[in-house]
């Protein structure tokens, strides 16, 4: 090694180490926010022994390849804006060129301190006011909450793309304008001037890409890389040529810069925009306390203020470095958390889509079969006040449906009255009988005529049951709870025992209630026995010549899949009725009682009729309604017809 | 697996490039630091080692964060 290369220190594996450390998070950060990992790199290598001339030197050489490339991949994302870039990184190298020349004079009228308080003080003032106004502007967006909105125009920067310069003016994709070139001038000019005074250009650049020209964030700090290459080669170029690179600490750095460059860029497509304000707007309000801090160190040596003890000022220079330090580690770790969260969400999303297709391509279209016709309507009724709703629903429904009609009575003997006196029997079947022939004249008085059945037995909803399946009954109408109906809210027992035994529909009819006349609502959840329920509904609001609402409930809990699957059954339910010629819309309720959500959504629409699904249950689970059933049948002040599949 | 297999190739083609100039960089160490030091013409020799290695390192390190699955959302 001759005389000229001592200021290029010997390289040590601890060196090395800390060099690509800080290669990786400065390229992290500039990979995200177009600029700001250099400024720490420069004291860093100086801290390990690097001439400051040659720390500066071999800094702008690794930060024109690292620019490079992290401007090529983001502009594979779409973000950069070459024609602008290159416009102003022209003049961003004249105010390089310029703010090198200032830096120059001050170090030769006032010395070495004299230059050191003025690139403090240019950081501190233009990081008070640019940063400020950036973080408010963060702020302000993560406080309205519109993330995803469009990025407001500021009024600054409507007023700049209104300026008609003739023979001035150029098209900017990013900006979707075209403006003046006289505009960019200053932007470049002071960019370059603050690059070459604090080493991060991009801390006036990217604002005020965003505030003074219009581009949206992500545009602006991608574009700001290629400000930075334009003028990180022209550096490299005039420092090079003053013999001053050392490319080994340059390569070094570039080393660990790449792989953070790469990882901020990839960081950018997971994250909201005003992330980079964010990130930007925390690194510049803490760069400018670690900047603060020394400014009496250079005002002391300059004899403006009192001396200040050598030790005092190690201290408050070591101070001043870790908080520089700080300030990229803080920005970095906000950089990796977004990734972590976005690309954390960006699974659950493809996930979703993933099911979504699936099931999509799992579910043929949907078609309402012609078979759940009413043909054979059954009512049950007891004579009680609590079947009089039955009977006059159930007589509506066959005579609008043209559907054989019957309706049948029973005499119930008691297991342990099995030698009842005969007389006492005889006359419940009389009283039987006389609850038929009303019925009977009921029904003529409508203009209809029906079948009447007498059954005497043990158990309501066997003889129930067993008179459906001997006529071939359809559809079975019956109150919501009998005489000997248990406590008011439930539903009857024999009228739940019948829905779970029986192998037609069960359309169950509170006391009041009357036939259905406005609009039909269909409850779906997806399964093979809503699928029936959607025939039989359609069924329906064709006799009745009546419209549909066809909803989904959603419990709080479930994830985006099973949503995604709720939607996506709806919509095929709704597109299959309608194919019907009926008209139709949806709705997608939720809550964490279905039942309930059901009813009320019903209450409140007007909705007087309600169709939904049973599970068809096997063995003892026929007496288990289900609650999502029995809450609708229990509370509901319309008829709810419930459809086996 | 498969996505991964599909990484591999660049990973260990662009890696073994950066190696291959890295080690040349230091392998002539004494006589780059020699000659770019006394300046002038020579800043070629920077600009051209950061373009050369620019290109290699930087498809390296797109390829690794490929490889480990890390990939832009769009």
């Amino acid at each position: 090694m001759d005389a000229t290369s001592v200021s290029f220190i010997h390289l040590d594996l601890v060196g090395v180490l800390l060099l690509l450390i800080f290669g990786f998070v400065g390229g992290l950060v500039s990979g995200f926010i177009g600029s700001g990992g250099a400024f720490v790199l420069t004291p860093a290598m100086m801290s390990i022994g690097v001439p400051g001339i040659v720390a500066v030197a071999s800094n702008i050489c690794h930060k024109f390849p690292k620019a490079l490339v992290g401007a090529l991949k983001r502009a594979k994302y779409g973000q950069v804006d070459f024609k602008l870039g290159a416009v102003l990184g022209i003049s961003a190298e004249a105010g390089m060129l310029y703010g090198a020349h200032i830096q120059e004079s001050i170090k030769t009228a006032f010395g070495h301190a004299g230059s050191n308080l003025y690139v403090s003080t240019a950081f501190v003032l233009v990081l008070a006011v640019v940063g400020s106004f950036v973080l408010y502007d963060a702020w302000s967006i993560h406080r309205s909450g519109e993330y995803q909105a469009e990025e407001k125009v500021t009024r600054l920067a409507r007023w700049v793309q209104s300026l008609n310069i003739r023979g001035t003016m150029i098209y900017f994709p990013s900006i979707k304008a075209r403006i003046s070139f006289l505009v960019t001038i200053p932007i470049g000019f002071a960019t370059g001037m603050l690059a070459a005074t604090i080493a991060v250009g991009g801390f006036i650049g990217v604002p005020s890409m965003m505030y003074v020209l219009g581009a949206p964030s992500l545009m602006a700090s991608a574009t700001e890389l290629v400000i930075a290459f334009v003028m990180g080669l022209g550096g490299a170029i005039k420092y090079g040529w003053g013999g001053h690179v050392d490319i080994r600490l340059a390569m070094i750095l570039l080393a660990g810069s790449l792989f953070g460059i790469q990882l901020g860029a990839i960081g950018t497509t997971y994250v909201k925009p005003y992330m980079v304000k964010v990130v930007m707007g925390v690194i510049m309000i803490i760069v400018l306390f670690s900047r603060a801090i020394v400014i009496p160190v250079y005002l002391s040596e300059l004899n403006l203020i009192d001396q200040i003890a050598p030790d005092n000022v190690k201290h408050l220079q070591n101070l001043s470095f870790g908080i520089m330090a700080l300030a990229l580690v803080i920005g970095a770790g906000i950089i990796v958390r977004a990734l972590i969260v976005g690309m954390h969400v960006h699974q659950l999303e493809l996930a979703v889509a993933a099911a979504t297709a699936a099931l999509a391509s799992r579910r043929k279209p949907l078609r309402l079969s012609p078979i759940g016709r009413f043909d054979h309507v059954l009512v049950a009724t007891d004579g009680s006040e609590f079947s009089a709703g039955a009977l006059r629903v159930g007589t509506r429904f066959a005579r609008q449906n043209k559907a054989e009609l019957t309706t049948m009575s029973m005499v119930m003997i008691g297991l342990d009255t099995e030698d009842m006196a005969a007389d006492v029997i005889k006359h419940a079947e009389a009283e039987a009988r006389q609850v038929l022939a009303q019925a009977q004249a009921a029904a003529r008085a409508e203009g209809y005529d029906t079948r009447v059945e007498l059954r005497v037995g043990v158990n309501p909803h066997k003889e129930i049951v067993r008179l459906a399946d001997d006529q071939h009954a359809d559809l079975i109408v019956m109150g919501r709870r009998g005489r000997r109906g248990l406590a008011l809210m439930m539903v009857g027992d024999s009228t739940r025992k019948v829905i779970g035994y029986a192998d037609c529909s069960v359309l169950v009819v509170p006391r009041a209630a009357g036939i259905w006349q406005k609009r039909i609502l269909l409850a779906t959840d997806g399964s093979r026995h809503a699928e029936r329920a959607a025939e039989a509904a359609g069924q329906v609001a064709k006799i009745f010549g009546l419209p549909m609402t066809v909803v989904s409930v959603l419990r709080p809990k479930f994830d985006d899949v099973r949503r995604a699957e709720a939607n996506l059954e709806v919509d095929r339910v709704r597109e299959a009725v309608a194919q019907e010629g009926i008209e139709v819309d949806s709705a997608i309720l939720e809550g964490a009682e279905p039942g309930a959500v059901i009813v009320d959504f019903a209450k409140q629409r007007g909705l007087d009729l309600i169709v939904m699904g049973s599970h068809g249950r096997t063995g003892i689970g026929r007496l288990l309604l289900g609650s999502v059933a029995e809450q609708v049948i229990g509370q509901a002040g319309c008829p709810v017809l419930v459809v086996k599949a | 697996m498969s996505d991964k297999s599909k990484h591999l190739n660049p990973l260990l083609g662009f890696g073994g490039l950066t190696a291959v100039l890295y080690f040349l960089l230091f392998y002539f160490e004494d006589e780059i630091v020699e000659i770019t030091s006394k300046g002038g013409w020579s800043f070629l020799i920077p600009v051209a080692v950061a373009f050369a290695i620019s290109y290699g390192h930087g498809n390296f390190t797109a390829a690794f964060w490929d490889w480990l699955g890390i990939k832009a959302k769009r």
